[in-house]
């Protein structure tokens, strides 16, 4: 690269985080230990409402781990036996869930409660910690399914033929020969499902109802409902603390994490029909129960079905500023700027962390998936609190909601950039350069290309986190006329009335079939760019 | 002319290529041979300029090559794996070089068509990578390589992925090739058949050395060194004693080590004659016996001795059968 494109392809990437991730946060930690320092963190754990707050953080996110993995690792077992076609049906149907909006999802289970029952009465599920676990087994299977299953594919099936052919039987041959190898896979997906649980937002707001807070529903309360910005920022300086544990943990299993070689796996993996279809259901059930009762409440009209609430998201109600389909089109419209920032600025990064010297390639590495692991809502808040004031004020700016996305949907860019440009095969750049390519060309002509797939993929995962994000969103500066689909849906969820509830369930319709559609393109684009899992 | 002047590459502290010499004439196949790990690749890719010299001289024409880059030497490389790009059709994959050297879209179509043609690929300049067999895939990258006309072109184990029907068909095709273009190459490879199928000139390379190199008939009639004589598959390699001591009697050669070429036993005709006069051949038990269509290869054990040779002769021996052999003196080559 030339001296001057290096230098944008640094100082970019490098000036988006620091300013709008780095800052903030620093921010919210001065803030947080300011005026009689630790005191006011001392305070925090001397009350035993917030000792509860944090004590159920952690247990929630722990119970949301194991049971995920229970339901999540048989089906990534079958996902892993499958031939490649059904593989990329498979992948493209579990990754759905996985990045369907928080709010959209809460909703959905909202409907699940309602249409059998589970409100109240001897099963009550609603307002429970079974409603915030089993939205999160929802959520987050399809990254056990993911992680485990492509490391699984990838697995050398002749090791298993191999130990069946010295007498080991079929559950030896699981414990002694597949499990060891799939380890380090399991516990990447577990420290992931673990992070996403303790800084989920949405789902425990909505879904856990007032009684139930975690760490992450009280800086939102103090904040933005109570207006006590301390208190908030020091219950963010424990969130930050915990969050940086838990990546730092995160990365070191990563590291250990062997590369999965693609060998073509042989069927060895056959298993019972009806273990299959006990599988094949469970996951229907789980992952198609919410959706179909969404779509089904959505349509309910008093005893019969019509399309009324859909017709009214185009008119304006009493808890919105805008009519419902209003906020769609903003939602959109931040979307399409959060990406094209995001894939700017998280392209250029790629560049950096695959080329780049080694130090300044750990740091972008590091520092670029840092806003992936802090959550939303210490995001939110710390633009919030700090982009308030020149020469940065961003109040009045309607971009302040696009850049916030944006640095969420960077990571995404990264960890799907940096693979494919790590995977590219350096004999092709050998090729090139033999064949008569200076080092310049050579990215254009191959690096370039091969990388955009990657580009792609994540551009359309930064589109589809723009258009659900609600934990940052809720606490940024709004215009009345500039309301983001997903805190609409939050306003008609919170409002109790059938009508509006069958308006809230047709606005999360809408929004999935948004994300669904992200989904679809990005599975088309990665299936051709690799054929893999 | 290529000339590699004392070159030598290391890895940390293991020296990979150590000290080689040794001149490609124009239009000339030299062929690299030596197990794996010998450090052919490595010497390779040194000449193409990927690879840093730790000492030692690639020139051609007296240039030396150490200040161009790989896109500056107009030196082609094809990849054991091919390396295609996965990225562009079979088309665009030819034309690349002559894309990056500006050539004219017009004379590039031809160009790849000519190539195309060369290789026995005509029309498949469509064709996505990813449908080739691996036969058209090593086809194409051949194609590619020649497409820019590079004087000099380097080829990486180009067979080594290829099954043994389809590698024995290019390597008859490929020397063909390279001679109608016109160009010098260096071939590597770790199987002696290829070699002996492809070569001008043999350079046989054992721990990043150059152990033996030369024409290859000279080579193999005469390996010099024991090394050289196992990896070329001699299996007859005998001590012989001060006076010409053999296990199975004596032979008239220098003592020392030696190998006896798998040509040099001729089948008396009748044992009965030889009984006559004794002295003049050896005593065998036949052990293994393989038709080879012109010729039988057969090993045997000496009746005196207990020596177990292998050699190749004209005539039909069983398994069990026992015979006179005579070994001629002048096939055997001492071996240090």
């Amino acid at each position: 690269m030339k001296t001057a494109v290096k230098l944008f392809a640094v100082l970019i990437p490098a000036t988006f985080v620091v300013v709008f991730f780095v800052y903030p946060v620093i921010n919210v930690l001065s803030t947080g230990l300011a005026g009689d320092g630790l005191g006011s963190l001392v305070d925090l754990f001397e009350s035993s409402r917030e000792r509860r707050v944090m004590w159920f953080t952690v247990w929630q996110a722990v119970a949301s781990t194991a049971l995920t993995l229970l339901v999540a690792l048989p089906a990534a077992a079958l996902v892993a036996g499958l031939s490649e076609r059904r593989r990329r049906i498979a992948r493209a149907l579990v990754t759905v869930p996985f990045v369907l909006p928080t709010v959209v999802v809460a909703g959905a289970f909202e409907g699940v409660f309602q249409r059998f029952g589970l409100v109240s009465g001897t099963v009550r599920v609603h307002h429970t910690v079974w409603a915030i676990l089993l939205a999160h087994v929802f959520f987050n299977y399809a990254v056990v399914v993911r992680t485990v299953g492509i490391h699984w594919a990838g697995l050398d099936g002749r090791l298993e033929e191999q130990a069946r052919l010295l007498g080991a039987g079929r559950w030896r041959t699981f414990t002694e020969v597949t499990l060891p190898r799939l380890r380090p896979a399991i516990a990447s997906a577990a420290s992931i499902v673990f992070l996403f649980s303790f800084t989920s937002f949405g789902v425990i707001l909505i879904l856990g109802g007032p009684g139930r807070s975690t760490i992450e529903t009280d800086i939102y309360r103090f904040a933005v409902t109570r207006g006590d910005l301390t208190t908030a920022a020091s219950l963010a300086v424990v969130q930050i603390v915990a969050v940086l544990a838990l990546i730092s943990l995160t990365t070191r299993l990563e590291r250990h994490r062997p590369v999965a070689t693609r060998q073509p796996r042989q069927a060895s993996l056959a298993v019972g029909r009806a273990w299959r279809w006990a599988n094949v259901s469970l996951m229907l059930l789980l992952l198609g129960t919410p959706v179909a009762v969404l779509v089904e409440r959505s349509l309910a009209v008093g005893e019969g079905y019509s399309l009324r609430h859909y017709g009214a998201l185009v008119h304006r109600t009493r808890q919105l500023p805008v009519p419902a389909l209003v906020a769609v089109r903003n939602s959109l419209v931040f979307a399409v700027v959060a990406t094209a920032l995001a894939v700017v600025v998280g392209g250029l990064a790629s560049l950096v962390v695959v080329h780049g010297r080694r130090a300044l390639s750990r740091v972008f590495d590091l520092g670029l998936t840092l806003p992936l692991g802090t959550s939303a809502v210490t995001i939110g808040f710390g633009i919030l609190i700090t982009l308030d004031e020149p020469p940065l004020d961003l109040r009045t700016s309607w971009m302040i909601i696009p850049i916030a996305h944006a640095l969420i949907g960077v990571p995404f860019v990264v960890r799907t950039m940096v693979p494919v440009l790590r995977g590219i095969d350096n004999s092709l750049r050998e090729v090139a350069a033999v064949l008569g390519a200076a080092p310049s060309r050579v990215r254009r002509e191959i690096d370039l290309p091969i990388g955009s797939r990657g580009l792609v993929v994540g551009a359309g995962f930064a589109f589809a986190v723009s258009i659900g994000e609600f934990g940052a969103t809720s606490f940024l500066p709004r215009h009345s006329d500039s309301i983001t689909a997903p805190i609409a849906l939050f306003r008609l969820l919170a409002t109790p009335g059938q009508l509006l509830q069958g308006q809230a369930m047709a606005l999360a319709v809408v929004l999935m079939v948004v994300v669904a559609l992200a989904v679809v393109a990005i599975e088309s684009v990665r299936g051709t760019a690799d054929g893999g899992l | 002319m290529l000339s590699i002047e004392g070159l030598s590459v290391s890895f940390g502290d293991h020296l990979a290529v150590d000290d080689v010499s040794f001149d490609v004439a124009d239009n000339e196949i030299v062929v690299l041979l030596g197990p794996s790990g010998c450090g052919k690749s490595t010497l390779l890719r040194a000449i193409a300029g990927l690879q840093p010299l730790d000492s030692g001289r690639v020139s051609r024409d007296g240039e030396d090559l150490a200040p161009l880059a790989p896109d500056e030497r107009g030196i082609g490389m094809m990849f054991q794996d091919h390396a295609l790009f996965p990225h562009r059709d079979v088309g665009q994959n030819v034309e690349f070089g002559l894309r990056m050297a500006g050539v004219a879209s017009a004379v590039r179509s031809t160009r790849v068509a000519e190539m195309l043609e060369l290789v026995g690929l005509s029309g498949f300049e469509r064709r996505t990578v990813g449908t080739l067999s691996g036969g058209e895939a090593q086809r194409v990258a051949l194609a590619r390589a020649l497409a820019p006309e590079p004087r000099v072109l380097l080829l990486d184990e180009p067979l080594g992925s290829l099954d043994r029907e389809l590698r024995d068909r290019l390597v008859e095709d490929l020397p063909g090739v390279l001679r109608e273009v016109g160009i010098s190459a260096i071939h590597v490879t770790h199987d002696h058949d290829e070699a002996f199928a492809v070569a001008e000139k043999l350079v046989v390379m054992g721990e990043g050395r150059v152990v033996r190199s030369g024409l290859p008939t000279d080579v193999w009639s005469d390996p010099r060194h024991e090394a050289v004589a196992n990896f070329l598959g001699h299996r007859n390699i005998v001590e012989i004693g001060p006076r010409g001591e053999v296990p199975w009697g004596t032979l008239p050669s220098e003592p020392g080590r030696a190998v006896i070429l798998p040509d040099a036993a001729t089948v008396l005709a009748d044992p009965g004659d030889s009984a006559d006069r004794p002295g003049r051949g050896v005593e065998v038990r036949v052990v293994g016996s393989r038709f080879r269509g012109a010729s039988w290869e057969v090993d045997v054990d000496t009746e005196p001795g207990g020596a177990h040779l292998h050699f190749v002769v004209p005539t039909e021996l069983l398994i069990g059968q026992r015979v006179f052999l005579n070994i001629d003196p002048s096939r055997v080559r001492a071996v240090s």
